[in-house]
């Protein structure tokens, strides 16, 4: 048995494992390594003086907030958007079922641009908005609205095949059973789903997290007000403050890190049961 | 509760799912819904529960209209094909949940749930998931739920189907009890048979949308009215004999119309069935006093030992104006062949293949009439145009049914084209009985296409004047739209014609082959008309060549001979083309069965191509019969 | 009837979520562009500066999928069908890249390949610059779509198993024709779509780049980049032309997606 997998490519087993390593580790490993090693080398007093200080303590607080609002904002649409998509029927489906993904192919910097385009005091809808005393751009407002932007396709993407598979055949069967929609949303399908929300929320979490580029263009990258986590280490950094940006980056690659193989774990032993 | 359907339907895109389905259910009932797969009985079943809207109709249930009740509204309990268990819940909760949503207090709940998984023989395993259950228990599961909250009526779309057949046939057993018990009104979808006759107070035979017969298991199979219903219920044999002075002759054979039997015109084909079991054969001739009406004789060709039974398959001499329907004849095969069970403790036991018995039936039944059915179209029925006057003619000839169709596109004419077509109708109804007649408002193409799919028609009647026909290439792309939609027949008309007594069957030897020397039969032996059975060879043939194709028309002419039909054959030489229309041109022949091969077929020469200049050029009735090719 | 009201409603949150949050900015930069003017917009897009950075982009990309389209096949081939210590802490380090916000992804590179470090140093002590030159982008690029292709073709192959190859053996086909034959081509569209997706992904990269590369026009500034710097300049005219650019190949590869998806659901 073992040997049918063995003898079907046509180089040697262990030459194969061992250049994939070396790839892998080159590549990934080496330089997540040699970020830790710098943060081991640098004195702690002057890590815990950077993370410590109001900047950086602002900016973390700013990213915590975005991020908590992009999710909720994205779990609810994500699956409503899914139950839309899955349930019915009407012109134009297969066209938004293509295109939903499309935030995850602009870049990320063209992504700030339109939304500075969009709601910039010149724009359509941000002229509108400041004359009611709406700022967004440079402000939270558009920093949630551009995280919203890049992260909108994760839950939709991971809910829609989960949806398709368990949700459905449930959903008739309490229906028939005399459930409102809203019981069988809540008590049928949601439970049915889960763990397809949970993932899709988890990679929403992790890019939010760590978003930069449209952040950038949309904030103006104003220090303790419109400055999110990654920008903070990144001005760190080009201000040559390198032990205060290594420790946030470190910070934020480990809580972002952690909930995604916290999920994969999860996800897997739910899958094995 | 009783369940009422008054005329539903359903059409997804252009197929007509459900046709018309009328059915009355007792309270207390259980109705099994039998059919092949795709046969519309799960559609039947999701517009009874709500999950799906009628198209037109109404489904009662208990005496109030549900039609446009929502379906959390109906209370119906519903057992889904894989169960649809609730897999995050428990079982107890899976069939607590139904209560839960009716708000039922939770102790009251508990209790419910005991009782119904004790009554499934579920005790004890109330706090499992259902991934935890066997296949058997999770139907079992979904039984209980389904029950749970005392629903009116029980609907079960093919419980049994993801189960072994080992614990089918003891949950069966647990099913039937259990609705005895409760006595809840219940309908079950299947495509089992052996499921249905167990479970079934009475059983509805559904195929392609309509409901064709219903009735106790017992009856449908003894007694049924349709071919359908004989040969989808149980194996059979069916023989077409003709109706002699009280009598049905099948060749030398008379059997007595029995009382009962359904009324047959003098001289009418008569189907008569006889069950396997209901055959009897012998080494030794039959006596007179036996009860047992002779067949003749037939040689062994097939013996399956079964265990308690053998199955026999027995090769008799054609009788002469019979044709088999069941068991098909062999093409160019004259014999007959009988399917025969008997027990392996009788008199024949040590049979032999190849041996010579006597044959006999003990008991037999006979169908109900059925003539050709002929579908016309017509767009000027006061007029008579010709296909509408042949039509007529050959259904009157050949004791067949006409359905005569009609077309408006716009509301206004509706009424005008209806009483049109009555008269007509009131007209003939003397001379065919079997006659209808129906107007609809739309487009040619599509209207026709559901009127062909929601009747069992054999031929469809076309005039090729109506929309411009005889311009080839108006009429060829909807013809042949037609003929590979439909796979139906089609007979276009141009001129009046005369009393068809004279056809000529043009064929390809070999490939695709022979459905259009069976249609062509089965008109002619209606008719009682002559055939000449034609092919063409080309001019570079060789011997070989030649002698194939002599075979092959020799072969259809025998089959043809079989059915009582003056037959001969005729072999042309020269271009396919020229030689084919200035044979059917002759004014010997007044009707002309062209096969018409389906596009993917491996053309020999361009069939349509001839099909459709004949069909211009020439004055006659042109029967296009479409071939699937394999 | 409620229950219709009901779709119609959550239908139309849909059409407003995705017609403010997509729709809209997408029409307004094409508005803005137009507004510009095709002659100016192609102006801007032509100018050296702009056109190196195009280019420079283009090639980084190409040269990344070619290798990660090898590597990442690869890296799926041996986690599906070999057994070796640490496979499982392996499989799960692969999304690793995702978890990296991208700046953090840049300064990794930096501490390892920067002029301080010793891997840097003695890289360009052969001649080999990394930092601010096309390796440290094609480095950056690699490092951020390691997962596309691995975890595009993973599940195609554990659902392939060995059976195709075992019937292709038995057959009497060679180890290198089954390959070539039977395995590659069955992994074809998966490999496809994940070098589609790490061609998107490279296409806009920035917060990596800008930090490894910088800003150095007609050297290291790719298209991104470049797009950041004219609005950085206060010149968002500017940076229309190579967004609306960038928006194109966006939309071509969604497409090409959108078409590799609907193949495999026909299949």
């Amino acid at each position: 048995m073992q040997k049918s997998y063995t003898t079907s490519i046509p180089i040697g087993r262990w030459s194969l494992i061992t250049l994939t390593l070396f790839w892998f580790m080159l590549l990934i490993l080496v330089p997540v390594g040699g970020l830790i090693q710098k943060l081991l080398a640098s004195p702690v007093g002057e890590i815990l003086h950077g993370l410590g200080s109001r900047t950086a303590v602002n900016a973390f607080l700013l990213t915590a907030k975005v991020t908590g609002m992009t999710i909720l904002v994205n779990t609810i649409m994500g699956v409503l958007m899914a139950r839309v998509l899955v349930k019915q029927q009407f012109r134009g489906k297969l066209l938004i079922e293509g295109f939903i993904d499309l935030p995850f192919a602009i870049s990320p910097v063209v992504a700030g641009f339109m939304i500075v385009i969009l709601f910039g005091p010149y724009g359509w809808l941000g002229g509108w908005l400041e004359g009611m005393g709406i700022k967004v751009v440079y402000s939270l407002p558009g920093i949630t609205l551009a995280t919203i932007f890049v992260t909108l396709p994760f839950v939709a993407k991971e809910v829609i095949p989960v949806y398709r598979q368990f949700g459905m055949k449930g959903e008739e069967a309490a229906l028939v059973m005399g459930a409102s929609q809203w019981q069988t949303f809540w008590w049928i399908t949601l439970p049915s789903i889960k763990w397809g929300v949970i993932y899709g929320v988890t990679l929403a979490l992790a890019r939010s997290l760590g978003e930069f580029g449209a952040v950038l263009v949309v904030s103006g990258n104003i220090i303790n007000q419109t400055q999110t986590a990654t920008l903070y280490i990144h001005q760190q950094f080009t201000d040559f403050d390198y032990s205060g940006a290594y420790a946030a980056s470190l910070v934020i690659a480990a809580v972002a890190f952690t909930i995604l193989i916290a999920i994969q774990t999860i996800t897997n032993r739910h899958r094995e049961t | 509760m009783s369940i009422i359907l008054e005329n539903l339907r359903k059409q997804f895109g252009n197929t007509l799912v459900v046709n018309n389905v009328s059915l009355d259910i007792q309270d207390g009932e259980l109705f099994v819904l039998l059919g092949a797969s795709g046969s519309g009985k799960s559609t039947i079943l999701r517009m009874i529960a709500g999950l799906l809207a009628p198209d037109s109709g109404s489904v009662k249930i208990d005496g109030v209209d549900v039609t446009h009740v929502d379906a959390r509204k109906r209370n119906v309990g519903m057992v889904f094909q894989n169960y649809s268990l609730f897999g995050h819940l428990r079982v107890f909760e899976n069939v607590e949940f139904g209560l839960q949503v009716r708000g039922l207090p939770k102790a009251q709940r508990r209790n419910r749930s005991k009782e119904l998984l004790e009554a499934v023989g579920l005790t004890g395993l109330g706090h499992r998931y259902p991934s935890q259950l066997s296949g058997g228990q999770q139907q079992r599961v979904a039984v209980a739920r389904a029950l749970a909250y005392n629903p009116k009526v029980l609907l079960m779309d093919e419980p049994f189907g993801a189960l072994d057949v080992k614990i089918r046939g003891t949950l069966r057993q647990n099913l039937q009890e259990i609705q005895r018990r409760l006595k809840v009104t219940t309908i079950l979808v299947t495509h089992d048979q052996e499921e249905a006759f167990e479970l079934a107070d009475r059983i509805g035979v559904i195929e392609r949308g309509q409901l064709i017969e219903t009735g106790p298991p017992d009856v449908l199979y003894h007694h049924p009215k349709t071919e359908i219903v004989a040969t989808f219920i149980g194996g059979g044999n069916i023989l077409v004999g003709r109706e002699d002075e009280a009598h049905i002759r099948l060749g030398e054979v008379l059997l007595p119309i029995p009382e009962q039997a359904p009324i047959h015109a003098h001289g009418s084909p008569v189907r008569v069935l006889f069950r396997p079991e209901t055959v009897v054969t012998s080494r030794e001739k039959f006596a007179n006093n036996s009860g047992i009406y002779p067949l003749g004789q037939g040689r062994v060709l097939k013996r399956i030992f079964n265990g308690p039974v053998q199955r026999m398959v027995l090769e008799m001499q054609a009788l002469a104006g019979v044709r088999p329907l069941k068991p098909a004849p062999q093409y160019g095969q004259p014999q007959t062949q009988i399917e025969v069970v008997e027990t392996t403790t009788g008199l024949n036991h040590g049979v032999e293949i190849n041996e010579v018995l006597w044959v006999g039936v003990r008991d037999y039944h006979i169908l109900e009439p059925s003539g050709i059915k002929f579908l016309v179209y017509t767009d000027t029925p006061a007029e008579n145009p010709p296909a509408q006057a042949l039509a007529l003619q050959l259904g009157q000839v050949t004791k067949g049914f006409v359905t005569l169709f009609s077309i408006v596109t716009r509301e206004e004419e509706l009424a005008d084209r209806q009483s049109q077509i009555d008269h007509i109708q009131q007209v003939w109804q003397d001379r065919i009985p079997q006659i209808a007649a129906q107007v609809e408002r739309g487009t040619l193409t599509d209207q026709l296409l559901l009127k062909i799919q929601s009747g069992n028609y054999d031929i469809l009647v076309l005039d090729r004047q109506f929309t411009g026909i005889d311009n080839q290439h108006e009429m060829t792309p909807l013809l042949q739209y037609m003929l590979e939609q439909t796979l139906l027949p089609v007979l276009t008309v141009s001129k009046p014609s005369a009393r068809v007594s004279h056809m000529l069957i043009c064929t390809a030897a070999g490939e695709p082959g022979k459905s259009d020397v069976q249609v062509g039969g089965r008109l002619a032996m209606r008719t009682h008309s002559k055939v000449t059975v034609f092919s063409v060879l080309r001019p570079e043939s060789d011997q070989a060549e030649k002698e194939r194709v002599g075979d092959y028309l020799q072969r259809a002419c025998r089959s043809l001979t079989g059915l009582g039909i003056d037959c001969d054959t005729l072999l042309g030489s020269g271009q396919p083309m020229e030689e084919l229309f200035n044979e059917a041109d002759k004014p010997a022949y007044d009707l002309i069965v062209m096969g018409a091969p389906l596009p993917q077929a491996p053309q020999r020469t361009h069939w349509p191509e001839v099909a459709f200049r004949i069909i211009r050029e020439l004055e006659k009735p042109v029967l296009l019969v479409p071939m699937m090719v394999k | 009837m409620s229950e219709r009201w009901n779709d119609l409603a959550q239908r139309s949150l849909m059409f407003f979520y995705l017609g403010l949050l997509i729709l809209l900015p997408v029409a307004a930069i094409t508005v803005a562009s137009l507004q510009q003017g095709l002659y100016s917009l192609w102006e801007n897009i032509t100018t050296p500066q702009a056109l190196y950075a195009l280019r420079l982009t283009i090639t980084t990309a190409i040269i990344m999928v070619v290798l990660n389209v090898v590597m990442g096949t690869l890296t799926a081939f041996v986690l599906v069908r070999y057994k070796f210590p640490g496979k499982n802490v392996m499989n799960a380090l692969i999304d690793l890249p995702f978890a990296i916000p991208t700046v953090v992804t840049g300064i990794m590179l930096v501490i390892l390949y920067g002029p301080n470090s010793v891997l840097g140093t003695m890289l360009s002590g052969w001649g080999i610059e990394v930092i601010f030159a096309k390796p440290g982008i094609i480095l950056a690029l690699l490092f951020v779509t390691y997962p596309f292709v691995v975890r595009a073709v993973q599940p195609v192959l554990q659902d392939l198993g060995p059976d195709m190859e075992n019937a292709a053996r038995t057959l009497g086909a060679g180890r290198i024709r089954i390959f070539f034959k039977v395995t590659l081509p069955a992994l074809f569209p998966a490999i496809l779509t994940g070098a589609a997706l790490s061609f998107s992904r490279a296409m806009g990269e920035f917060g990596s780049i800008v930090v490894v590369a910088g800003n150095i026009p007609l050297k290291s500034q790719v298209a991104a980049v470049y797009i950041y710097g004219e609005l950085e300049s206060n010149n968002p005219q500017g940076a229309l032309g190579l967004s609306v650019v960038l928006l194109i190949f966006s939309f071509l590869v969604l497409l090409g997606l959108n078409f590799l998806q609907r193949r495999k659901w026909q299949e």
